[in-house]
């Protein structure tokens, strides 16, 4: 009978443009974020204990600028704090805009200034300056360049400025392959207080990221961190995280887990770690009003210490 | 009188006892113990006159029950003795010692979970309950709906 004539034209060429496309998109690398925030996905899901009771009343006045009121009552430190928000005209994204510009107040004179700026889509400048008691006490600045797969910060810093200190600080964060990221930190600081006037730290990071999970580990020569983060199910994430001090000879090992309830509109973060420590933070959003309740409890059972905490946030 | 006396029962006995000692006395009780009783902590030959206590016999009460009782454990050989008494103190301070874990253990446990789970499930229940809540109260608003309008079409034809 012969050939079966066909009435489309198969190519048996190889590949087309967009096949070729695709397949280098799936073995892009994407930029890695900073080194700052290797460990981010581990550190939302752990608790932010407080003590005593803090309320914060925000108040939107334009677009652009936001005020807010804080008052905080606990043992530790209790205050009034009067903050001012102001975000620029430049928009990203529909969620990004800069510059953005923060500042608080204290009665007695005390402020904190920061401010982040996008010059150009890769570059971003963060600063940020503090006052105490009248003096100019701490001041940072940093520059970041986000290449195509890695990420490259710079950061000067004068941490006290009563005494002749300053911190310089290199970060290098290179992505591998799709799921590994490795990255350096450097840091280099020169005190009067340090014996020999200057000392340097070097460390290096390592991040791997799997489909539903991510290991992330810095390493350097006083420390070891490791951080093990999993998405358990939709509304579970849990981590584990371990801190070792070669200084100090300790290690505390912390698991954590967060469990996010969209019906209820509530967030509950729970830790435990290897020193008796517990702690958990609970979030709700009251509905209809604009209302954000927080109540978090901590708890040492070696030493039976108990504090707790109870925060809202209007608006 | 002095009585003539076999000479081979008592040929110790001089019968001059009997000048010297008391009617108190028992053949068990020698003289000597009315006088001298030895006091702990002085020794004879120290030179310290020793104290003249008088032992009273005449007041001494009889053996309580539980002085006959533990009399009677000097039949058991000495280690049964105190191989019985560690048994039992280790076990008795075994006992308080577990009653005492068990209460720091459920302590902890009961503390813990107050501050760790107590309130997600407080939260998840509450939902819980509102949803059933508002399901039920569809259902009776359908309820009623049908309610209203279902019996009147449905009257029985009048008979004729």
């Amino acid at each position: 009978m012969g050939a079966i004539a066909s009435r489309y034209r198969v190519s048996n060429s190889g590949l087309t443009s967009t096949d070729l496309q695709n397949i280098e998109n799936a073995n892009k690398r994407e930029n890695p974020g900073t080194l700052d925030e290797l460990h981010k996905k581990t550190k939302d899901v752990m608790p932010v204990n407080f003590e005593g009771g803090k309320l914060m009343v925000n108040k939107g006045i334009s677009n652009h600028f936001q005020m807010s009121h804080t008052l905080t009552m606990s043992s530790m430190q209790n205050g009034y704090k009067l903050g001012a928000t102001y975000i620029g005209t430049k928009q990203l994204s529909p969620t990004e805009a800069f510059p953005v510009v923060l500042g608080d107040v204290d009665p007695a004179g005390n402020v904190n200034f920061n401010l982040i700026h996008q010059l150009t889509p890769e570059i971003r400048v963060k600063g940020a300056a503090q006052v105490q008691e009248c003096k100019l006490s701490a001041t940072q600045g940093t520059l970041e360049y986000k290449g195509s797969d890695y990420t490259l910060a710079l950061a000067v810093g004068k941490p006290d400025c009563s005494d002749k200190s300053s911190v310089f600080v290199g970060h290098y964060l290179q992505a591998v392959t799709q799921r590994l990221a490795l990255g350096a930190e450097l840091v280099y600081q020169s005190s009067a207080r340090i014996s020999g006037g200057e000392i340097a730290i070097a460390s290096a990071a390592a991040r791997y990221t799997m489909d539903d999970s991510e290991i992330s580990a810095t390493v350097g020569a006083a420390s070891f961190h490791l951080c093990y983060f999993k998405q358990a199910s939709e509304q579970l994430q849990v981590v584990a995280e371990m801190d070792t001090s070669f200084r100090g000879m300790e290690s505390v090992g912390t698991i954590g887990y967060q469990v996010t309830i969209p019906k209820a509109e509530l967030v509950f973060r729970g830790m435990v770690d290897s020193n008796w420590n517990i702690g958990a933070v609970l979030e709700k959003k009251l509905q209809p009003l604009p209302f954000s309740f927080a109540l978090s409890g901590m708890a040492n059972q070696a030493k039976q210490q108990f504090k707790f905490g109870c925060g809202l946030i209007i608006g | 009188m002095l009585m003539e006396l076999p000479d081979d029962i008592e040929q110790d006995d001089s019968g001059m006892e009997s000048l010297t000692a008391s009617k108190d006395d028992t053949p068990e009780r020698r003289p000597e113990d009315m006088f001298i009783t030895p006091v702990v902590g002085s020794s004879p030959s120290s030179g310290t006159p020793p104290i003249l206590a008088l032992k009273e016999f005449d007041d001494e009460p009889d053996e309580t029950l539980s002085e006959r009782l533990w009399g009677l454990t000097e039949m058991f050989p000495e280690c049964v003795r105190s191989g019985t008494y560690t048994v039992t103190t280790k076990t008795w301070g075994g006992v308080k010692g577990l009653y005492q874990l068990s209460r720091t253990v459920v302590w902890i446990i009961a503390s813990s979970s107050v501050i760790l789970f107590a309130p997600v499930i407080f939260e998840v229940e509450r939902a819980q309950v509102e949803e059933m809540q508002k399901s039920q109260q569809k259902q009776v608003l359908l309820g009623t709906n049908t309610a209203m309008s279902g019996p009147t079409p449905g009257l029985p034809p009048m008979p004729r």
